[in-house]
């Protein structure tokens, strides 16, 4: 499958919820997502079309915070990236590890470290963060500051 | 009858990584693996964003001690494929070279402590011994036994010396030799057999489910290999194979990883063979705004490095995956059902740092009497792997003490 039969396939089974294409080279594809369409986009790549799941990236830039979900065709070294955008105030977004079991640990990860919330799954013990880190204090978003520095 | 939970972690100065498990065992069943992370959380995506792309370099060198070119490597990679950069043909086979010698002594590391854990001492002492000459061809390339700082966007940093090369060929001899020999060790050994053979098995689909890669999926059958999938480097301009098995036990992950050192050690005798001359960097000064991925099969797996640049000197957010950050949960079904003097090698199986057992804590039962502790677990890993030896009615580690002699040791190097 190239990039473009791949493109079709999207396209046609997401007409209106993916946008944004951008080819940056034969193995690097980024397309944005409709939050809506998460689930349903990642359980076609995962299931029917045989992507692997790699890592997801939150980043938090001025605009607000968005998710990249990184998916890869192992045969061809293809990477797709779904880019999720969401909100500056309280980001959520559905949670696919019940569809995914890969995602599972990054997003306990993207919670405690970007506080976006996954909705849809139990609230996870915490993984990486130390259990007498303050609530509601995520060290990777931008207006973090350490606590020497207040 | 009250259910045991048996600690293993969080802290040992051994430790590469500390982790923390926590076994629920009924009698001497295994039901149900906690695991925790987060006790080395150093925050080096955000320590990333406020160094150069240059630092960040060095930065994710300190990721991982073990494989401290993988991430370096990943990074570069991923830099050059934000700028769009070719570089020098040179650079790629050093590239190849110093990824493959650290495979190798990652994973010579690895069946060194496997050996440990079940009580294979004589396997153990050799397999490092041989290690060594392995650490002193770093040395003599890089400069350094560990955290070589070799990698920089646009190409390497050093370049290497054309006269090193027959002396390097040269020390790889007896490693070679060493190889083979673990090999005939681990596939005539019985007691071995006994030992690793459908204990700790994944499934091909509990691989694909998990996301786990390197050897922990390839002796599931999970024919993925960065190396080959997405060439970098020189990897698609020499002759190896990827190594694939089917059962998914512990015995065939030691077998991929001692296969996959021989394919190492073919990778490096071709790149310094056919090193091209020629520049070998670049020189470049700065990266345009955009955003990269770079990927690299590290010993262990996938290593995964995303960055995004906002055409200054620094990135805006820097993020890494780590193999053993998706293979650690492979251990929830590995680990369900096997017996507790199973569990140290089959937590050991994955590689996510092998001194696991080591840093096991005492456990309690409810009279207060301790049951387990580090030394108690390893004592019954052990013990189990001299029962089955008397069983099968061999001594242990017959086909190693009945070849003739230790692989030959350090090299000729004068410090």
């Amino acid at each position: 499958m190239d990039i473009k039969d791949l493109k079709d396939k999207l396209n046609s089974k997401f007409p209106k919820e993916i946008s944004n294409w951008e080819e940056k080279n034969p193995r690097r594809l980024y397309c944005r997502i409709n939050p809506a369409a998460l689930r349903a986009a990642a359980e076609e790549l995962f299931r029917v079309l045989g992507f692997r799941f790699n890592i997801a990236s939150a980043v938090n830039t001025l605009e607000g915070f968005q998710i990249l979900y990184h998916f890869s065709l192992d045969k061809t070294g293809l990477i797709l990236s779904l880019r999720v955008k969401l909100g500056k105030k309280n980001p959520e977004v559905d949670s696919i590890a019940d569809l995914v079991p890969a995602a599972d640990w990054i997003e306990r990860e993207i919670y405690e470290l970007f506080g976006i919330k996954f909705k849809g799954r139990p609230d996870p013990e915490r993984l990486l963060l130390s259990e007498d880190w303050p609530e509601g204090v995520f060290p990777l978003r931008k207006d973090f500051q350490a606590f020497d520095q207040k | 009858m009250a259910k045991t939970i048996i600690p293993i972690g969080p802290y040992h100065p051994l430790q590469e990584e500390p982790e923390f498990f926590k076994l629920h065992v009924d009698g001497e069943r295994v039901e149900k693996l906690d695991i925790e992370i987060g006790y080395n959380h150093r925050g080096i995506e955000k320590l990333a964003e406020s160094k150069t792309f240059d630092q960040v370099v060095f930065l994710v060198e300190r990721v991982c001690g073990i494989c401290s070119t993988s991430h370096p490597l990943a990074s570069v990679n991923a830099m050059e494929d934000l700028g769009g950069i070719r570089i020098p043909e040179r650079a790629l086979y050093i590239r190849s070279i110093v990824g493959e010698l650290e495979r190798i002594h990652s994973h010579l590391l690895w069946l060194g402590l496997a050996g440990h854990f079940i009580g294979y001492n004589t396997l153990w002492m050799w397999v490092w011994k041989s290690r060594e000459p392995i650490l002193d061809i770093m040395e003599r390339i890089t400069g350094n036994r560990n955290n070589y700082a070799m990698m920089k966007a646009g190409g390497v940093r050093r370049d290497l010396n054309n006269d090193d090369i027959p002396w390097v060929l040269k020390t790889l001899e007896p490693v070679k030799a060493a190889i083979d020999l673990f090999l005939k060790a681990a596939s005539d050994d019985p007691v071995l057999h006994a030992r690793l053979k459908g204990v700790g098995v994944l499934t091909r689909e509990d691989i694909i489910n998990t996301g786990a890669l390197g050897p922990t999926a390839r002796a599931s059958g999970v024919d993925i290999d960065i190396r080959r999938d997405e060439p970098y480097a020189a990897y698609d301009r020499v002759e190896w194979k990827v190594i694939v098995t089917e059962n998914g036990d512990v015995f065939d992950k030691v077998v991929v990883r001692i296969l996959e050192m021989m394919e190492s050690v073919k990778i490096i005798e071709q790149c310094l063979r056919d090193l091209p001359a020629g520049e070998f960097d670049l020189k470049i000064k700065e990266l345009p705004p955009g955003e990269g991925i770079g990927r690299h099969e590290a010993p262990r797996g996938e290593v995964f490095h995303y960055i995004l640049s906002d055409g200054s000197t620094r990135p805006v957010r820097y993020k890494i995956r780590a193999p053993s950050f998706m293979n650690l949960p492979t251990n929830y079904i590995a680990v369900k059902g096997e017996t507790v003097a199973d569990a140290t090698i089959i937590l050991a199986a994955v590689d996510p740092c092998y001194c696991c057992t080591e840093r096991m804590a005492m456990a309690k039962d409810a009279s207060g009497e301790t049951i387990f502790d580090s030394e108690a677990l390893l004592r019954l890993s052990r013990e189990k792997t001299v029962s089955v030896a008397n069983e099968l009615g061999v001594e242990l580690e017959s086909t190693l003490k009945k070849s003739s002699r230790a692989p030959e040791g350090r090299s000729d190097i004068k410090c």
